[in-house]
């Protein structure tokens, strides 16, 4: 499958009349946005606010962080299942707002944590810092259920992510990348002397505010299988996960898996990357064997010579790691595992919940329980009713002078599992 | 396989109590652990992942599992190796989560239950297939 994804650089947001993207500054009418949101009859009311690099803004608890995308050529819509057809997406052409992101917010639960800051340390350790962020804090209809509000603020992200997106239609990208795949044989016969390598990518499936959509299927009744790697950029894996902020998979970064980038960069170079292997992280203990067992034969079947295991999540999810890393070794295919950590404060306790002699090749996106003291900032976008109550706070969270002292696990993508970060060790 | 529900989240009691075994276990999520470890001492196996769901062990006051009923045959000697080494496990991580102050806010602590009692229901799902 060949993608063109052009890019278009936004480099301001406005609230204006008229909603349109003139010479990168994208204009945004917010009352014309409004009615898109509010097509739901669960949500009440919608307010929309701007977030820019280096304000002292703080926007919680983050739902999720979507790119906003429009497919101009080839099959399908962005978001297949979720509010484009289920048409196969991953070839033809797409467009992406760079330097953007529309950023969902609101209360589900009384301990959702998920916090961006603009500026300061915190802003250090969240990718989305760097990017103009139009935010939406949905308000629910009185006495709406947790399940109900989570997926009415889901889909209402989604949607104007794509009808943002549709501004783009017609313009010129300013850069243009081109990502293709082959066909089995095809790869076999192009790139003979490469080793074949997959992506084995492992969804959060657990239950409410942990799940995952594959084309609008949930992921926890999938049994794993193989996509393009170039579906995930059209938005066929999309994020209903927003518990652990630092560690889970906002849309976002699905749309810009940088294991994917990484892998395509080195395609037909060093390496010939076959798929993505995508697979769950359940509950149940028989349906992490039948997905762990799945997983490994079809790096067996795809004659894979080595492959990148990414997790989302921590605890339950490193029993799935390990069993994948230990079964697709056993099939002679090399692994390398990407997580973060749950180290403790001092770091010197266990890393993950699960460990194997198989996994010896380990990336690390950092600790989690890493200690961090937040200033106190002029704005705040959302609610901070609740700071003292989410992971990686405590009752002394919120200190006297308004700064927060909390772990990195309360900031959205600190220690992403697919390397969306910029920690690294000296 | 029989099975039944060891929880300490009343909702859960509330949605399965009726159609499942449930054992309540009056207690904390700690003491919901240390019992689990108990049965699987005694021949009962583990059918969930006792570290389920993201919101962390020093956070969220409730947890449920799925267990086996133990075979008639079962002894110590005869404890599921698998069931013993997650149970451990996730008892030793718990202890590293630093304590907070117990939740008494009532409208709080229905939202931990309505996260635990959906993750279970998604184990009960699969464990009824």
């Amino acid at each position: 499958m060949r993608l063109e994804i052009g890019k278009i650089n936004i480099t301001d947001i406005r609230f204006a009349e008229e909603s349109k993207i003139e010479k990168g500054v994208l204009f945004i009418n917010p009352e014309t946005l409004k009615p898109v949101v509010l097509e739901d009859e669960k949500i009440k009311d919608v307010v929309f606010d701007i977030a820019k690099p280096g304000e002292s803004v703080r926007i919680t608890p983050v739902k999720d962080v979507i790119e906003p995308r429009v497919k101009v050529e080839g099959k399908g819509g962005v978001f297949p299942g979720m509010v484009s057809k289920v048409e196969t997406v991953g070839s033809g052409k797409t467009l992406a707002l760079k330097g953007m992101a529309v950023v969902t917010a609101g209360k589900i639960v009384g301990f959702q944590e998920g916090i961006i800051d603009m500026t300061g340390v915190g802003a250090q350790y969240t990718p989305f810092s760097k990017t103009l962020n139009l935010c939406m804090v949905c308000e629910p209809v009185e006495g709406l259920k947790q399940h109900d509000y989570e997926k009415a603020v889901r889909m209402a992200g989604f949607r104007v992510a794509a009808k943002i997106g549709e501004l783009a239609r017609g313009l010129e990208a300013d850069e243009t990348c081109v990502y293709e795949t082959t066909g089995i044989k095809e790869g076999i016969e192009k790139y003979p002397d490469l080793p074949r390598v997959g992506y084995v990518s492992m969804l959060q499936t657990q239950g409410l505010l942990h799940d995952t959509y594959v084309y609008g299927v949930d992921a926890k009744q999938i049994i794993p299988t193989i996509i393009s790697p170039t579906e995930a950029m059209d938005g066929a894996i999309v994020s209903g996960n927003c518990v652990s902020a630092c560690d889970k998979n906002p849309t976002y970064v699905h749309q810009n898996n940088p294991v994917i980038e990484d892998l395509f960069a080195q395609h037909g170079k060093t390496l010939n990357f076959v798929c993505q292997i995508i697979t769950n992280e359940n509950v149940y203990l028989a349906d992490k064997e039948r997905s762990s067992n799945m997983t490994a034969k079809l790096c067996r079947m795809l004659d894979l010579d080595g492959v990148i295991v990414t997790q989302e999540g921590f605890g339950n999810p490193d029993t799935d790691l390990i069993m994948n890393c230990k079964k697709i070794e056993a099939e002679g295919v090399k692994t390398v595992i990407v997580t973060d950590e749950y180290a403790g404060r001092d770091g010197k306790s266990q890393s993950l919940a699960d460990a194997d002699a198989a996994a010896d090749a380990v990336v690390t996106g950092g600790n989690a329980n890493e200690v961090v003291i937040l200033p106190k900032l002029d704005k705040v976008i959302g609610m901070l009713d609740y700071v003292n109550k989410i992971a990686g706070a405590s009752e002394d969270t919120l200190r006297a002078d308004g700064t927060l002292e909390v772990e990195l696990q309360v900031i959205t993508g600190a220690t992403n599992e697919m390397g969306f970060g910029t920690l690294s060790a000296r | 396989m029989g099975y039944f529900i060891l929880t300490n989240n009343v909702q859960v009691l509330e949605e399965f109590g009726s159609t499942h075994e449930v054992c309540f276990v009056d207690g904390s999520l700690n003491d919901v652990l240390l019992r689990a470890r108990d049965l699987i001492n005694e021949g009962s196996v583990l059918l969930v992942h006792p570290l389920y769901g993201s919101v962390k062990p020093n956070e969220t006051p409730y947890r449920s599992l799925l267990i086996s009923k133990p075979a008639c045959t079962s002894d110590v000697a005869a404890a599921d190796p698998e069931s013993v080494r997650l149970i451990g496990n996730a008892i030793t991580t718990c202890r590293k989560f630093i304590d907070k102050k117990k939740i008494t806010d009532p409208k709080l602590l229905q939202d931990f239950q309505v996260v635990d009692l959906s993750l279970l229901k998604s184990a009960v799902a699969s464990a009824d297939q």
